[in-house]
């Protein structure tokens, strides 16, 4: 059920595009009252305050790689949950959930990561 | 008589004064130490509801456009709509000075505990004017002076009426702090805002730069 919940939303999801911010607060740019959740492989960490990014691929149905964009905390908060560019490298597969774009983009508020070694951490 | 009522309040302060010495122990020593290193343990937000807005906030909540937010531009949100959840702050303590770091934005606070007034003039501003003492074990902090800013991340305005009075005691043996703020802001709030909130100590921790780039904002 959820992986058909994200296909159906994967295919609303035309034309959206990856670069989508600005510091906001979390609740203006996405909603607090739906969730999802997303496995993929990271491509880039943009490690910036006052909201850092991590970019993935997830891949959809047909095995093409559709880019995600995870908009998390400042650096301090993610190092002190052990999420750094030390232990989170391009090429790791990693799973989130968190809340979605209001707008549809691929985009979500992350709540929680399952690191590459398995750990699942909650993010403030 | 007359006499007697003189004696009488001269005889109970060299008892005070005695027993003080005695117990080893002096007004100074008994203040608790806040600083540190604390991590917020409260939910988002904190605990309390927010009150019922007057009709002048609603209409301003009802028409707030998320992209007018000054966050957007990097302008610090301010205390009391950031600083006390989800980021740490560290308390700098001195006898006649504390100094708040949040985190968040790099907001610094001073809270004056030198009994001083404000100057003369002073720019109403988003972090206000703060001026504290010591009530027994309780850190009171009383907050005016605010410029007109964006309250809550989802729009809620002040009008630069607004009032703060904090308490902070330690908890935990000291190794946590819990507080409270009271907001008053008769334009935005029917009633005063009572938020509550928790903190846990991080003796080895630190505080990291967060400073927002404007360049960063990219709508």
């Amino acid at each position: 059920m959820e992986r058909r919940g994200l296909l159906v939303l994967l295919i609303l999801m035309t034309g959206a595009s990856a670069a989508a911010r600005a510091h906001h607060s979390f609740v203006s740019l996405f909603d607090p009252s739906t969730s999802l959740s997303v496995t993929g492989i990271v491509t880039e960490l943009e490690f910036i305050a006052p909201h850092s990014y991590i970019r993935l691929d997830v891949v959809d149905e047909h095995g093409a790689p559709l880019p995600w964009e995870l908009e998390t905390t400042s650096p301090g908060q993610l190092i002190r949950a052990g999420v750094t560019p030390q232990t989170l490298l391009p090429g790791d597969r990693i799973s989130a959930a968190g809340n979605p774009s209001r707008d549809g983009r691929r985009l979500l508020r992350l709540l929680t990561i399952t690191m590459p070694d398995g750990q699942e951490k909650e993010i403030q | 008589m007359v006499t007697g009522f003189v004696e009488r309040p001269s005889l109970f302060v060299f008892i005070g004064l005695l027993l003080a010495v005695l117990s080893g122990t002096s007004a100074a020593e008994e203040i608790p130490d806040l600083s540190g290193v604390w991590l917020a343990t409260s939910p988002r937000g904190g605990g309390g509801e927010r009150p019922e807005l007057t009709p002048r906030a609603q209409a301003d909540l009802d028409a707030f456009d998320p992209l007018s937010d000054p966050v957007i531009r990097c302008v610090p949100p301010g205390f009391p709509r950031s600083g006390p959840t989800i980021y740490p702050f560290e308390i700098v303590q001195t006898d006649t000075l504390l100094v708040f770091l949040y985190e968040t934005f790099g907001m610094i606070r001073r809270i004056y505990m030198d009994g001083r007034e404000p100057p003369a003039y002073l720019p109403p501003s988003l972090m206000g004017f703060s001026v504290g003492h010591w009530e027994g074990d309780e850190l009171v902090i009383e907050t005016t002076n605010y410029a007109p800013a964006q309250l809550t991340g989802d729009g809620v305005q002040q009008y630069g009426d607004m009032a703060v009075l904090e308490r902070y005691r330690l908890i935990d043996d000291g190794l946590g702090l819990e507080g409270e703020a009271l907001i008053t802001a008769p334009g935005t709030f029917k009633a005063p805002w009572l938020r509550t909130f928790t903190w846990e100590l991080d003796p080895d921790g630190m505080i990291y730069e967060s400073i927002c780039d404007p360049a960063n904002s990219r709508f």
